[in-house]
Order: structure tokens, then C-alpha cells, then sequence
């Protein structure tokens, strides 16, 4: 290879790794400005909701209706995956938002309203769940319950395996179901589930251990894994 | 890495909180344990498949409900700061008109002491006007029961009866016109005991009729609770 050819190539190789830089960078830009609008868009949703807290504070029920909206999924799958009867949830979903309407004067420092709202929902499902063995509760199929708000298609294997991962969550002592329901299904951290339920966060994770390895046992002896 | 030390934290590993050192370690195990793999393979499984578990959405007359009991706390407690009281019992309308029931008899209870303290020291004293200014107090003591079982038992109204609620205001009115009537002989004669004793005689004969009606009500209440429950 000559001088000239030599060179031209190192050029070449030069425009090219510069482009790749220029590539590179641009991708890194981007990606920087969706992790901010991300961000942004975080602290939007944050402040409306402290405006919101604020408003319901004040009494405004319109505020306290948008509260309400924006959690009574969460709150209601919670609570329906404590008693597994759909009657029981909604009943439980509306005692809760009592409570937390009721007592939102006590909210001071209003970024902890989630951890709050679900401690208030958890406790709220604990006293139900403890003092159940006084009532004879039926259990409604989940097929029965209407209104589901999952559309994504699954398959027939798949749906076994939900269905499955319901009844084990069904059979789990009442403090590893708190802990799997928080985590895994609801997706909060160790650390916000320890805030929740009032344990350290070593207990949330050797809990959390318990929890997977006796769904896994349930799901193993269905040979549905 | 032993078998039982992996599996402790695998739980961890999957979700990412795991330390550098221990992950290099475990993932050695890993790679020369295929029941372990296993392990983590179903863990991966129940994670992932837990977050798509169904979601269900409640029913949209659940809020108008919510709502509907918070603007019965509002009318019942106008002022916020002092809605303590009220809130109870308006989360829990059973246990509001247990208070209410245990306060009313305390009340009861409390006018009860007077009457008869009133005749046990009327015998000794023999003074009329010390009689009287007891049996005010009595009085006093008697219509704040009745107050708050009042404001009790017309909770929760739908839970009764029509039929029943119809006899029961039938009742009240009876006792309402007779307390009139006898409360007109005391302003005519604020001297006569035998009056008051009378108009003392319907507030516990109210009370009695109010405390009738909140057991059945509660009755009514518990049966459907049942009924939602099963």
C-alpha cells in the first residue's frame, strides 16, 4: 500500500469514526432529553398531585374524585388479591378512600401521600382478612369479575400460569402475600415496601425469597413450571 | 458457592440488588449448576408473570358512594377541625351508634342520679326548690340522650323498614305530643314535681323507644352486611 492510499484509508477511517462520534453523541443527546422530559413529566405529575392533596385538604371533593381516580385500580386489585371476592374489594376499596379522605388533614408532607394511602389500604385489608374467620365469605371466580382492564391477548398457557400464580398468592401466609403483592405485582421497592408495612427492609427481602419459593413450589407441584 | 447459599439470593439477583462481588460469584455457581439455572429461570417466570397478572377495575358507583358518605360528614360537621367525632361515624356507622348508644346511657345513667338523688335528699331536706333545680338538671341530662340517640338512629335509614320506620314515628309522635303537654303543665306550674316527674318518666320512655329502633336498625344493617358479604 503506498503513502497516498495509506493515508486516504487513516482519512477515511477518520470522517468514518468522527461520524460514528457524531452518531454516538446525537444518540446520547437524545436519550438525555427523553431521560429529562421523563423527569419532567415526573415532577408535573408530582405537583398536581400535591395540588390535588392540597385541594382535598381544603375539602374540595372534585380534587378528591381525581385522588381517587387515579388510584382505585391499584388500591382495588390490591384489596380483591387480599379476599379474592370482587364484593369484598369494593367494599374494602371504599372504606379505605374513607379513611383517606377522611384523615388527609393529617398528611403533612405530601411526597410520602402513596407510601400513606397504601399503608392505610394495607392495614385497612389486614383487619378485614384477620377478622374473616367470623364470616363465611364465597369466593367469586375471577372469570366472573366483568370489568378487567387487561388487553392483552394471552395464550391458553399463559392464562394457566396467571391463573395458577392467583391461587398460590391465595395460599401464601397473610405477611409474604403482603410483601409479594407489594413488590411483585404492584412494583414498589424493598425500601417503600418496608415503609409500608412497617418491617426493615431485610425483612421485605428474606420475605420476598419466601413468598417466590412457595409460589414456585405451588406452581411445580400444578406442573405448571 | 454452595447450592443453598445461591438460591438465598437469587431472589435478589433477579431483581437486580445484588453486589458485585456476590453476583460474580453467583454467576460462576450458575454456570456449572443446572438446578440452580433452573431456579432462577422460574423466578424470572413468576416475576415477570406477576406484573401481567388480570387487573380489574371497580365499579364507577363505588366513588359516587365515597361520595356521597363524605358530604354526610360535611353536613354533619361543619367545621373541620372539630370533625373527629363525626368522622367515626361516618366510617363506621355500626360503631357510631354504639358510642352513641353507651354515651346516651351514660346520660341516662347520669340523670337517672339526680332523680333519685333528688328524692333520696328531698326526704331528708324537704326543700322544693332544691327539688326542682335537680329535676331541671335531670331534664337537661335526659334530652341530650335522646339528642344523640337521635342523630344516631337517623343514620343508616335505609337499612329499616319502611313499615317498621312508619310504626316507630307513630310511637315518637305520641311520646313528642305527651312531652309537649307536660312540659306546658311544668311552665304553668314550675312548682309541681309530680309534672316533672311525669315529663322525666317520657324522656326515658323516648329513649327507650330510640334505643328500640337502633337495634333494629343495627339488626337490619348487620343482614346486609351479610348478604354483601355472602
Amino acid at each position: 500500500m503506498s503513502y497516498s492510499m495509506l493515508l486516504f484509508a487513516q482519512i477515511t477511517q477518520g470522517v468514518r469514526d468522527a461520524g460514528y462520534v457524531k452518531i454516538e453523541s446525537g444518540e446520547k443527546f437524545i436519550e438525555q432529553e427523553e431521560k429529562k422530559e421523563i423527569v419532567q413529566e415526573n415532577n408535573e405529575k408530582e405537583n398536581l398531585l400535591i395540588d390535588l392533596i392540597r385541594q382535598s385538604q381544603d375539602g374540595d371533593t372534585r380534587a378528591m374524585g381525581l385522588i381517587y381516580e387515579k388510584y382505585k385500580t391499584p388500591i382495588y386489585n390490591l384489596a380483591y388479591r387480599y379476599t379474592y371476592n370482587s364484593a369484598v374489594a369494593e367494599d374494602l376499596l371504599q372504606e379505605i378512600f374513607l379513611k383517606v379522605f377522611t384523615h388527609i388533614q393529617d398528611v403533612d408532607k405530601k411526597e410520602f401521600f402513596e407510601g400513606w394511602l397504601y399503608r392505610v389500604a394495607v392495614n385497612t385489608c389486614l383487619s378485614f382478612v384477620r377478622s374473616r374467620k367470623a364470616y363465611e365469605v364465597k369466593s367469586v371466580s375471577l372469570d366472573s369479575v366483568e370489568s378487567k382492564i387487561n388487553n392483552q391477548k394471552f395464550s391458553h398457557s399463559e392464562k394457566m400460569i396467571h391463573k395458577s400464580i392467583d391461587d398460590a398468592i391465595q395460599s401464601l401466609p397473610i405477611r409474604l402475600r403482603s410483601v409479594f403483592l407489594l413488590f411483585d405485582v404492584q412494583g414498589f421497592t424493598h425500601e417503600e415496601v418496608a415503609g409500608i408495612l412497617g418491617c426493615s427492609v431485610g425483612t421485605s427481602k428474606s420475605q420476598l425469597f419466601k413468598a417466590r419459593t412457595k409460589i414456585r413450589k405451588h406452581l411445580k407441584d400444578k406442573k405448571i413450571l | 458457592m454452595r447450592c443453598s447459599t445461591a438460591k438465598k439470593i437469587l431472589s435478589e439477583y433477579i431483581d437486580g440488588l445484588i453486589e458485585l462481588k456476590r453476583k460474580d460469584s453467583l454467576e460462576q455457581h450458575l454456570k456449572s449448576c443446572p438446578g440452580c439455572r433452573e431456579f432462577l429461570e422460574d423466578f424470572r417466570e413468576i416475576k415477570q408473570k406477576s406484573v401481567e397478572l388480570e387487573k380489574f377495575v371497580p365499579q364507577d358507583k363505588s366513588w359516587e358512594k365515597i361520595e356521597k358518605e363524605l358530604k354526610m360528614q360535611r353536613q354533619e360537621s361543619p367545621s373541620t377541625s372539630s370533625a373527629e367525632g363525626n368522622r367515626l361515624g361516618v366510617l363506621f356507622p355500626l360503631l357510631k351508634r354504639r358510642m352513641a348508644m353507651a354515651s346516651a346511657l351514660i346520660l341516662v345513667v347520669a340523670a337517672a342520679f339526680m332523680f333519685f338523688g333528688i328524692r333520696y335528699r328531698h326526704a331528708g331536706r324537704n326543700s322544693p326548690q332544691y327539688t326542682i333545680v335537680k329535676l331541671e338538671e335531670a331534664e337537661h341530662y335526659y334530652q341530650k340522650a335522646v339528642k344523640t340517640l337521635w342523630e344516631a338512629a337517623s343514620l343508616q335509614e335505609e337499612f329499616i323498614d319502611p313499615q317498621l320506620a312508619e310504626v316507630f314515628q307513630e310511637n315518637l309522635k305520641i311520646v313528642n305530643s305527651s312531652m309537649i303537654a307536660c312540659k306546658q303543665a311544668v311552665l304553668e306550674n314550675p312548682g309541681d314535681i309530680e309534672s316533672r316527674d311525669y315529663l322525666l318518666a317520657l324522656y326515658r320512655e323516648k329513649l327507650d323507644l330510640l334505643e328500640e329502633m337502633m337495634i333494629v336498625k343495627e339488626s337490619s344493617f348487620q343482614k346486609k352486611e351479610r348478604e354483601i358479604l355472602l
